[in-house]
């Protein structure tokens, strides 16, 4: 690399954002002591940032917590608000949202599997190096990807930041023409979803099983925008009840807060999803799971590329579903008078459960916020996987060590903003 | 020609990028695109393939430290030498080096990346970036900003 008016620098010295989040294990004699993932959490500054403003500004600014999953905060918020209010939102209304949702399921398990999980399996180092060893097949990602993006651009009004949510609903609604060139590439993107799911199901997994609590919403439909929470054990709450089931404390190593589920270790995202509702695909992705040998619920972390593939082609087919019976609503939204009040909004971000949590006083000003991202409720048995896999491979060096903790790691597709970037390892032992 | 701006305004300085953007604004002359991302690669590479020329700006560190220095590449951006990938997190050079590998470079690309001091969360850029804002928005014209 040059540099024009001075002197040369090296990238690697050159970092938009770094050292936020580290990796620290201590084994003794063999044995993993302590295993602590310290990552940056940045919905505590916007819980604050919140405080004092209008009820209707949450789907915007908290659309900006992270770049990967918009759509989750907006749809967490606006539930959240809408709850508060004593409004619910439904019909054509709800299924566009739904949509939307649909868009940034594919646009971020896309990404996840193509360009940041599937290398690790395949032996390359990055996405750049499978890129060059099999260009074609990273195409097809990038074309699936797409997909998912002309949903948000079209419905979001842009697809980083999407600006055309609102509490209540949209600012405009698309015709039924618009929808129509995006169903062709959905039709396609449903070739390319099914191809990913076969690929994936052929890579080598390593033999690991987890035990963490699995914590997801679930309802007639596989969630994504609501719905009542469940374990797959069973216990079952509604989202104004997430706070007494999940509590966040704060540990020493990490600003980011740990929270358990009734006092257990537990795991949001695809995995729990997939375990508490894999009867609720549609016959074409459940018979893709059934092809790639996931055969009802799945413990294994590293085959969570398997799900975040079938949940691809679960959410091309919905999105399909919905253009195909969309007729534009009366109204774009739909009124949300402001009173006092507290809401809770719970939806599937493409990482897990995100909920949100609002007190509004009567002019409609936001007294108190509260903001539970998937990842920070996915740290703890980030953590225990790590050890797991620590322990398992006690005679790996440093780097080999890294890089295992790494795939640890991304098995639950952290998010940047919500959680780790650039993870720094330390590891100590004796 | 696309003028990309990348980071986002609620980490003071990582807004840089996106602060140029809202400066172009009102001036953009017809036929130029104005955007802002959050630098995961392949966003960038959709927004720029087919491009006659893409701009980008973005709010770097650097070691030594110079806030606002702004420093410029012409179509040579190097991978961030890691080789790998940690979270989502592969950075302006990994994201052309993908581009490279899959033919979806933009013809000539200008990379505008102004050195930022404070990134932690909060609106506000610091003095020396917001001049190197002011100064990096009245360099990018379609013709003041040459391949």
């Amino acid at each position: 690399m040059t540099h024009q008016r001075d002197r040369t620098l090296t990238v690697g010295a050159l970092a938009r954002v770094e050292g936020e989040g580290a990796l620290y294990v201590r084994t003794r004699g063999g044995a993993v002591e302590d295993v602590r993932l310290n990552i940056y959490e940045p919905p505590r500054f916007f819980e604050a940032f919140l405080r004092g403003r209008a009820y209707t500004e949450p789907p915007d600014i908290t659309a900006r917590i992270c770049g990967i999953c918009p759509v989750a905060y907006q749809m967490s918020a606006c539930q959240a608000i809408e709850d508060a209010c004593g409004v619910r939102v439904e019909g054509t209304l709800n299924e566009l949202r739904r949509l939307l949702y649909c868009g940034e399921w594919i646009e971020s398990h896309a990404l996840h599997i193509y360009l940041l999980h599937a290398p690790d399996f395949l032996g390359y180092p990055s996405a750049l190096h499978l890129a060059r060893a099999h260009k074609p097949l990273v195409e097809r990602g990038l074309a699936l990807k797409k997909a998912g993006n002309a949903l948000l651009e079209l419905l979001g009004g842009r697809a980083i930041h999407p600006i055309n949510v609102k509490v209540g609903g949209f600012y405009r609604v698309p015709a039924r023409a618009e929808l129509e060139p995006i169903a062709d590439t959905l039709r396609a993107a449903l070739d390319d979803a099914l191809a990913t799911v076969e690929w994936v199901a052929g890579f080598d997994f390593p033999d690991v099983t987890h035990d963490h609590a699995y914590l997801a919403l679930t309802g007639d439909r596989y969630p994504l925008e609501g719905g009542t929470l469940r374990t797959d054990d069973g216990v079952a709450f509604p989202a104004e009840r997430f706070g007494d089931h999940v509590v966040e404390s704060q540990v020493p190593h990490s600003t980011a807060l740990h929270a358990t589920l009734d006092g257990r270790r537990h795991l949001t995202g695809p995995l729990a999803r997939y375990a508490v509702n894999h009867e609720r695909l549609t016959p074409v992705a459940a018979g893709a799971a059934r092809a790639a040998g996931l055969d009802g619920p799945c413990r294994n972390p590293f085959r969570s590329i398997i799900v975040r593939a079938v949940e691809v082609v679960y959410a091309v087919e919905e999105a399909l579903r919905i253009i195909d019976a969309y007729a534009p609503p009366p109204a774009p939204a739909v009124p949300v008078p402001a009173r006092a009040g507290v809401g809770h909004g719970v939806t599937e971000a493409p990482r897990g459960v995100l909920y949100h949590r609002y007190e509004l006083d009567a002019d409609g000003l936001i007294a108190d916020a509260r903001i539970v991202p998937p990842t920070a409720q996915n740290q703890s048995a980030i953590e225990e996987d790590m050890r797991q896999v620590v322990t398992a491979n006690p005679d790996l060096d440093d780097a080999a060590l890294t890089a295992v903790c790494e795939r640890a790691i991304r098995n639950h597709d952290p998010c940047i903003s919500c959680a780790a970037h650039f993870l720094d390892l330390t590891v100590d032992r004796r | 020609m696309i003028v990309i701006g990348v980071g986002t305004p609620f980490r003071h300085d990582d807004g840089a990028g996106p602060a140029v953007v809202d400066a172009l604004r009102d001036r953009t002359p017809p036929g130029v695109t104005l955007a802002v991302t959050d630098g995961e690669p392949a966003r960038l590479i959709e927004l720029w393939a087919g491009a006659d020329l893409a701009v980008v700006v973005d709010a770097v560190r650097a070691d030594p430290p110079r806030p606002g220095r702004v420093h410029e590449f012409h179509d040579a951006v190097a991978d961030d030498g890691h080789g790998h990938v940690t979270g989502h997190g592969l950075g302006l050079g990994a994201a052309v080096e993908l581009a490279r590998a899959l033919d979806r470079m933009p013809a000539h690309l200008h990379v505008y990346a102004i050195e930022g001091t404070d990134f932690s969360l909060g609106l506000g850029l610091t003095p020396p970036v917001a001049a190197s804002v002011r100064r990096v928005a009245d360099l990018i014209t379609p013709d003041g900003a040459p391949p």
